[in-house]
């Protein structure tokens, strides 16, 4: 049963990050990375009750307590001082990024069948996300964006070690807090200058 | 009963209870919005209305406009002794289509009603091309859908899929079965023209199915339009009886069985209708051009349904 509700947990984050490569305006991004955090943080739970451990309770505690709540209202804040990010996208292109995230997925799935025997099984959706990631980061041309996929890999990351093998907690709360230095690092960074969505024009000759 | 008597039975009720569905939905949506709204016999009068009417048929139309309403009818008849609608065995020509087979028989349908209204006038052509377009991004998912089904129950079968389904809760809780059921209804959405897509409305920027039914009037108008609540009344049950809840039908052929399966058809279709009110009361409609983006996503769900029917095996444990 319990297996059963972490499948479909699974899909579910698998859903929400196509539905961060599908909006194509930045506050709903921001809202789905923290739902997508919280559902990764039941998880925890689930796994943590079923098998009795506590360092995973506490990982789900900090997860909602960080990538939740923290870094979303840190990015959020940034789009309510600047008027700059009300904007959307520049280009949405939908139905392409969709179909390009679906030939990831697959891409992904064929290629850990392979890497399996090193890595272990049942990894298949942390990695799929872990290459969607990679795929927003590309994709999207604003900072908030990108920072948006950063996190979907770090979310990637701490599903693959819930459910491939168990990672001391020490090691899971030192990412945790280079998130957040990185998300604050990345939005003081965006406030000294003032492209905004463009700012990556700039570096294209 | 002889299975022949079912099948008629069958053919019957889809012939009789699709104005009604479409006439509640008009009612649940009218209380939804605090109007007092039409009878929910309404479809019956205008279809009666509709038969009455003098028939007038444009110079330029040829011979494939007046057949296409009579063709496409009589299609929607075929599909529901080859569906299971009320009883859930299959009737006597039910063994000579799977799925795709009654997706050849819905797109037979649909063909003659495109290529018959693609010149007519400036309007019906605008219907013709954009069911084109917009059909041919909604056939993969539908195919895909398919696909997701063949490989949950190891055949194309509808009878066989609804007795696998309603055999094993697992697979109707398995992300596969879950996934593919939010794809089919977001199929569903669109086939039948409802909210986010809305091709029923007069108006020239969203106008689909509408449009290609412009010219026509009486007789015609009539068959065509009775055609697309069977075509939305097959589409429904077959959502119902195959994907969603594939409880609840007759299984013998006795009568008290049949008048049962009939019932719970209808309650059904009520509950499927509640959320058809729930989207179209909540959901904007959509600009023509965001239904590419629309169909895309149907199209992911039932992409990601194959996907993690591979990845966990399919059936929850």
């Amino acid at each position: 049963m319990i297996v059963s509700i972490v499948h479909f947990l699974g899909v579910l984050i698998l859903l929400t990050a196509f539905e961060i490569l599908a909006q194509s305006y930045i506050r709903p991004m921001i809202n789905t990375v923290a739902l997508q955090s919280i559902l990764l943080a039941i998880i925890m739970i689930l796994i943590g009750l079923s098998e009795k451990r506590v360092d995973l309770l506490i990982l789900s505690v900090l997860t909602i307590a960080i990538r939740g709540v923290a870094i979303p209202e840190v990015l959020k804040k940034d789009i309510r001082k600047r008027g700059i990010w009300i904007y959307r996208e520049v280009e949405t292109r939908v139905p392409a990024l969709v179909i390009i995230g679906l030939i990831i997925s697959i891409a992904g799935y064929v290629i850990y069948k392979e890497l399996s025997v090193f890595i272990g099984r049942n990894g298949d959706l942390p990695f799929i996300l872990f290459l969607l990631g990679f795929l927003v980061i590309i994709a999207k041309k604003n900072a908030l964006t990108q920072m948006v996929g950063y996190i979907i890999e770090e979310n990637a990351l701490l599903y693959a070690g819930i459910i491939i093998s168990h990672m001391p907690l020490i090691l899971e709360a030192g990412v945790f807090l280079d998130l957040l230095a990185l998300v604050l690092a990345g939005v003081i960074l965006a406030a000294e200058k003032d492209y905004g969505v463009l700012e990556l024009e700039e570096l294209v000759g | 009963m002889n299975l022949q008597v079912v099948n008629i039975i069958q053919v019957l009720v889809v012939a009789t209870l699709s104005p009604l569905m479409a006439g509640i939905l008009k009612k649940v949506e009218a209380i939804v919005e605090s109007r007092k709204g039409v009878s929910i016999f309404q479809p019956y009068y205008d279809l009666a209305k509709f038969f009455r009417k003098e028939l007038v048929i444009p110079t330029n139309a040829g011979v494939v406009y007046v057949l296409a309403p009579i063709v496409s009818f009589t299609c929607y008849l075929i599909l529901p002794m080859v569906l299971p609608i009320v009883y859930y065995n299959p009737c006597p020509y039910a063994p000579m289509v799977d799925f795709l087979g009654g997706a050849f028989i819905f797109g037979l349908a649909s063909f003659i009603s495109i290529i018959a209204t693609a010149d007519v006038n400036y309007y019906t052509a605008i219907g013709a091309s954009r069911a084109v377009t917009f059909g041919s991004f909604a056939e993969p998912t539908l195919i895909m859908v398919f696909f997701g089904v063949a490989l949950i129950t190891g055949t194309n079968n509808p009878f066989i899929t609804n007795h696998v389904l309603a055999r094993n809760i697992q697979w109707i809780l398995s992300p596969t079965h879950l996934l593919m059921i939010a794809a089919f209804f977001m199929l569903l959405l669109f086939d039948t023209g409802k909210i986010p897509i809305e091709s029923e409305g007069l108006m020239e920027f969203g106008m689909i199915d509408e449009g290609k039914t412009m010219e026509y009037s009486g007789l015609l108008y009539a068959l065509s339009k009775w055609g697309s609540y069977m075509k939305s009344f097959i589409l429904m049950s077959v959502f119902l009886n195959v994907f969603a809840f594939p409880w609840g039908l007759a299984t013998n052929t006795s009568m008290q069985s049949i008048i049962f399966g009939i019932a719970t058809l209808i309650v059904k279709m009520i509950c499927l209708i509640l959320g058809f009110v729930f989207v179209e009361e909540t959901f904007a409609k959509l600009r023509l051009f965001k239904l590419i983006d629309y169909l895309t996503i149907s199209f992911l769900l039932a992409i990601l349904s194959i996907i993690s029917f591979f990845i966990f095996g399919g059936v929850a444990y």
